[in-house]
């Protein structure tokens, strides 16, 4: 073969494999194998794992990362992320409703989570128990890096993020004992099937909203939960149990 | 929804923090063809390309006046594409049945269409940019003004921090460059220098959807000023071009100092401030007869990695075949993606369409860019 065969050959191979796809040749997954890939971080991978939704896959990709390297807190944010989408709860949802103290955050949240009503009874402590993990991940990020913008560039979104998931766990937690899985209207009648430690737990949950550092986004938010544990401590009852009663009589007008 | 959207984008556009340096190891102009050709500049480039490519490529003009003209450059991306047709009203026979609608299901269908919209913008990046170059290139010496601005405007369900993120990045260069080639007397060897006057400015502003204060914060006037200042310095190019020629067969290697001593740039934007010197290398092969050829190029750029990049971000590779002198087609790897592209020269009218992929992350996939380029130039 001639040298200008040779060139005519390849130009004519770079067209036609440039024309084949729209993958970079240096991909780790689909691109060229003869040349050592570039393959992105574990929080670039489960972000994209989180875009498309395979939130187990993100959670597959950050849990060993994280175990591997525990103080690069900047994977604590995506892994809470992955859990808490895994449990369901539809952060954009919230992200564009802009909760606030003007709204009904019971009402408004339950909007975006999953309720007794929408998923089996198994698949709801599913969701929940996920949610806790969630709020479990971002707990571990000590507080002293959690509060601290310098040490830990997303220190702000991941208290916002915290506020967001604690309160969804609380609404969760709440919402089993409340909204009946016929008819998702809020009713005392389930209230039968609350112990006084999970009532006791329930203002627990609530009142942990409130304890969290304030940051710029957050604030609104903790009002509106805070003031559910509030408005269930002045209803009349002789038990945390009764208040909840009267307060979820109150939200059924 | 869609009104609240588009407050939120208005509201970061007038807003800017630090900057993420975009350009780095590629010329601040580049023509659409060679684009289309991976990108790989430095041994064969195309009309005002050629300034900041390789000046010294202009001692290889077949006649005096190599190009004298404008070119106009529109570029957007696939998504922006695919989501404008998606939106763009139904023909009349399609779904115009709102007319028998009653007013509920007319708001009921605008709400879900303002949704999608939405929907289809957190999900899918909108890239627009629009270049704008006159210039005159001789022999002897070349000139050129230029300017080029991109807008990327993406949003992600879940950003880095694992909530809602819209992030939004301008890129504007603008300037005149002044270019010329030294030759020597041994007849392979060329020198080239460009003189550069540069107004640039990259913006980068990011937020989390959920804080709306975040959001509103960006909304304030003042901080509108960085990204309409501009920062500006002069800096120089040097290059030097090996041509050996067959008759059918031509070798070109090349060698070129960008911002040689690091271009300082002045201003009141956030960045960038300093363009780094950077060295790279070019090989090129050209096939050719009298009117047809076949040029293989491939540049390894910032040999020193002065701008820590990834190696796919540094290496360029294509292939241009032009027949007859009036009709290109280009293919290549432009930071590792697939490119291609065609050009037609109506004598006084050149018109190019270029696709190309350009990666904003530091790793392949992260945040690609699939662009379309179209390319309108007049001249001769």
């Amino acid at each position: 073969m001639t040298w200008l065969s040779k060139l005519t050959g390849l130009s004519l191979l770079v067209m036609l494999v440039s024309c084949s796809g729209d993958h970079n040749l240096w991909d780790c997954w689909s691109g060229f194998k003869r040349i050592k890939c570039d393959k992105p971080t574990a929080e670039q991978i489960a972000q994209k794992h989180l875009n498309n939704g395979d939130f187990s896959a993100a959670i597959e990709v950050l849990t060993p990362a994280i175990a591997d390297e525990p103080e690069n807190y900047a994977r604590y944010p995506l892994l809470a992320a992955a859990y808490a989408g895994r449990g369901g709860i539809d952060i954009l949802g919230i992200a564009r409703k802009q909760i606030g103290s003007s709204d009904s955050a019971l009402t408004s949240f339950s909007a975006f989570l999953p309720t007794p009503n929408t998923v089996d009874a198994e698949t709801y402590q599913q969701d929940l128990a996920d949610v806790a993990s969630a709020v479990a991940t971002l707990r571990a990020v000590p507080s002293n890096i959690l509060t601290d913008s310098e040490a830990f560039p997303y220190s702000a979104s991941a208290i916002l993020e915290l506020t967001i998931y604690q309160s969804s766990y609380s609404i969760m937690f709440l919402n089993q004992f409340i909204i009946s899985p016929t008819t998702g209207t809020i009713t005392v009648d389930q209230l039968a099937n609350m112990t006084p430690e999970q009532a006791e737990q329930v203002i627990t949950n609530l009142l942990a909203v409130g304890d969290l550092p304030q940051v710029s986004g957050n604030s609104n938010m903790q009002s509106a939960v805070s003031a559910i544990a509030t408005t269930i401590n002045d209803q009349p009852g002789a038990t945390t149990k009764d208040k909840i009663a009267a307060y979820v009589a109150t939200q059924n007008k | 929804m869609a009104r609240s959207s588009v407050a939120i984008a208005l509201g970061m556009i007038l807003g800017a923090q630090a900057a993420h340096a975009k350009k780095t190891v590629e010329p601040v102009y580049q023509d659409p063809f060679d684009l289309a050709a991976g990108g790989a500049s430095l041994t064969r480039a195309s009309k005002e390309g050629t300034l900041f490519s390789n000046p010294a490529l202009l001692h290889l003009a077949s006649g005096f006046i190599r190009w004298i003209g404008s070119s106009t450059t529109l570029t957007l991306n696939k998504e922006s594409v695919n989501t404008a047709r998606k939106f763009l009203p139904k023909s009349a026979g399609g779904s115009g049945g709102a007319s028998s609608s009653n007013s509920s299901t007319t708001d009921s269908s605008t709400t879900n269409s303002s949704t999608e919209i939405v929907n289809d913008v957190l999900k899918n990046p909108v890239r627009v940019g629009w270049g704008e170059a006159i210039s005159l290139l001789t022999r002897r010496v070349g000139g050129a003004f230029f300017s080029r601005f991109e807008l990327d405007l993406g949003a992600h369900e879940y950003g880095p921090a694992g909530l809602p993120q819209i992030e939004l990045q301008t890129e504007s260069y603008n300037g005149f460059a002044l270019g010329a080639p030294v030759p020597t007397p041994l007849s392979w060897l060329i020198f080239g220098v460009t003189a550069k006057y540069i107004m640039a400015s990259e913006e980068y502003v990011s937020a989390d959807l959920v804080d709306q204060t975040q959001v509103t914060k960006y909304s304030d006037p003042k901080m509108a000023k960085s990204l309409y200042s501009q920062n500006s310095g002069v800096g120089l190019d040097a290059a030097a071009l090996l041509f050996f020629q067959g008759s059918s067969l031509d070798l070109t290697m090349a060698a070129k100092a960008d911002d040689i001593g690091d271009t300082q740039l002045s201003g009141d934007s956030s960045g960038p401030k300093q363009l780094k010197q950077v060295t790279s290398a070019g090989l090129g092969l050209t096939l050719h007869t009298g009117a047809d050829a076949i040029h293989l190029a491939a540049d390894y750029r910032d040999i020193g990695n002065a701008y820590k990049q990834p190696l796919f971000k540094r290496i360029y590779a294509g292939t241009k075949v032009t027949l007859r002198q009036h009709l290109g087609v280009a293919a290549g790897f432009y930071q590792g993606y697939p490119s291609m592209g065609a050009e037609v020269d109506l004598f006084f009218l050149r018109l190019a369409l270029t696709a190309y992929t350009r990666e904003l992350g530091d790793h392949p996939g992260v945040a690609p860019r699939r662009m379309y380029m179209f390319s309108l130039s007049t001249g001769f």
